[in-house]
């Protein structure tokens, strides 16, 4: 941890977006303004409000937990299959986030268990051959009983609550408020449980349960457990400030392709999960689940209107979220 | 104040890196910083820097200067921190000033 690490309570806003599901435009604008407000400066916001079901929570925190508890060969039954397809079970080490920045570093201090978006249709917009990798079918494990329909709730849950923050986003950025409505109908989102291990014995120089990255999507929401050795993110400043737990809030953050998306008038903020300090005696196991929203695979990404001067230059050309996503993961799973 | 961002790329363009002297404040010490040597190289001879890519991309060794101006050719702080001139990225940062005085 730097020297100059610190919880200011400030950094991170808290938002409570009930007002999101208002029918008085106005007071869903006011909750839009605010997070375009918290965006614009760091990225990270907390929210309450948000009606995620606390059970949906207790479904996949209490399977994934049984899940990996199980003996490595196991959890290796469902091992994620290669880096484009991004199903099931990876191991401690096995990846590093900070990959992605081209770096050396060594594997993160996490496992983790991933699903996609679980669609029964013919319609050949899914298929392989046009999807590529995102509607790739689930790997659920044998046990334990009762994982995969709790998954699926949670992600389902999820992907709404992301489709309402995002009515916030274009309302935020002065668009219509269904500006991104038709972008993300058939989003490649993926549901994470990522489990960091009380850490026995002390880490490798440079090693982090996970290293300093950058999200890829247009926002992940997070809902993270009150134990030691948690999420830090990098501010505008150039220091590393805690993210507090606050018990039933969710923390959302933005990544590339919003910024990509914005501009970068949004920032997609650098963050990482530290290491538990060495003299915690206590076990500091901790859980995340995390859900990344992706927009339709097909969805093109380019700066909007909004966000560029008059006479000035896009920064960026225009890309499609699957394109986009798929580039990210080949890059984390690489070592430099 | 530090150098304009002009003088930032121009310094990264021509890769100039010069010596200059670091004293860490807290620890009472100061050392010279050779051109072939990085200043986290040097200040990891004192105390342990928290570090990742060691390229200037992570963030992971930033750290606070107390005076000196910084030559700037990380990626990872932003341009209101560059402009502000208080935070360094120990991997990959030098000085422009002959003497770089941190908070370590």
């Amino acid at each position: 941890m730097s020297d100059h690490t610190a919880v200011i309570q400030d950094v991170v806003p808290v938002i409570d977006i009930t007002d999101l599901r208002s029918d008085d435009v106005a007071r869903r604008r006011a909750v839009g303004k605010e997070i375009d407000g918290a965006c614009r400066e760091i990225g990270f916001f907390q929210i309450t409000g948000h009606g995620l079901p606390d059970e949906l929570v207790a479904g996949v925190y209490d399977t994934a937990k049984e899940f990996f508890a199980q003996p490595m060969a196991t959890k290796r039954e469902v091992a994620q299959p290669n880096p484009k397809t991004v199903r099931g079970y990876t191991a401690v080490g096995e990846q590093a986030f900070a990959y992605n920045e081209d770096t050396s570093a060594p594997g993160d201090l996490h496992e983790k268990f991933d699903v996609g978006p679980h669609v029964v249709s013919d319609d050949p917009y899914f298929s392989i051959e046009n999807a590529g990798p995102h509607f790739i079918p689930n790997q659920w494990p044998s046990s334990p009983a009762g994982m995969q329909q709790a998954w699926e709730s949670y992600f389902e849950a999820a992907d709404d609550l992301c489709r309402l923050i995002m009515r916030g986003f274009a309302l935020g950025l002065d668009l219509p408020e269904d500006f991104f409505a038709d972008k993300i109908d058939k989003d490649i989102s993926m549901l994470r449980a990522i489990h960091y291990p009380h850490q026995e014995e002390p880490p490798a120089p440079g090693q982090m349960r996970a290293g300093a990255h950058t999200d890829y999507g247009s926002l992940t929401i997070v809902r993270p457990e009150v134990a030691p050795g948690g999420l830090q993110v990098f501010t505008q400043d150039g220091d590393w400030v805690d993210v507090p737990v606050i018990p039933g809030a969710l923390v959302v953050n933005i990544g590339d392709l919003m910024a990509q998306w914005t501009n970068d008038e949004w920032i997609s903020t650098r963050h990482r999960v530290a290491n538990p300090p060495r003299d915690v005696v206590a076990d500091t196991e901790r859980m995340s689940i995390v859900f990344f929203h992706q927009p339709n695979y097909d969805a093109v990404i380019e700066p909007l209107p909004t966000c560029v001067a008059a006479g000035e230059e896009p920064r960026y050309a225009p890309t499609t979220s699957g394109d986009h996503l798929t580039m990210k993961f080949e890059k984390t799973h690489q070592k430099a | 104040m530090s150098a304009s961002s002009e003088q930032v790329e121009g310094a990264a363009d021509l890769d100039v890196r010069g010596p200059f002297t670091v004293v860490l404040r807290r620890s009472g010490t100061s050392r010279p910083v050779p051109a072939d040597r990085s200043l986290l190289e040097v200040v990891e001879e004192v105390l342990p820097v928290p570090f990742t890519c060691r390229e200037g991309t992570c963030g992971s060794c930033v750290s606070t200067v107390l005076e000196g101006v910084v030559d700037y050719r990380n990626t990872v702080l932003s341009p209101r921190a560059k402009a502000k001139g208080a935070r360094i990225a120990l991997c990959v940062d030098r000085s422009v000033t002959p003497e770089l005085v941190l908070d370590l």
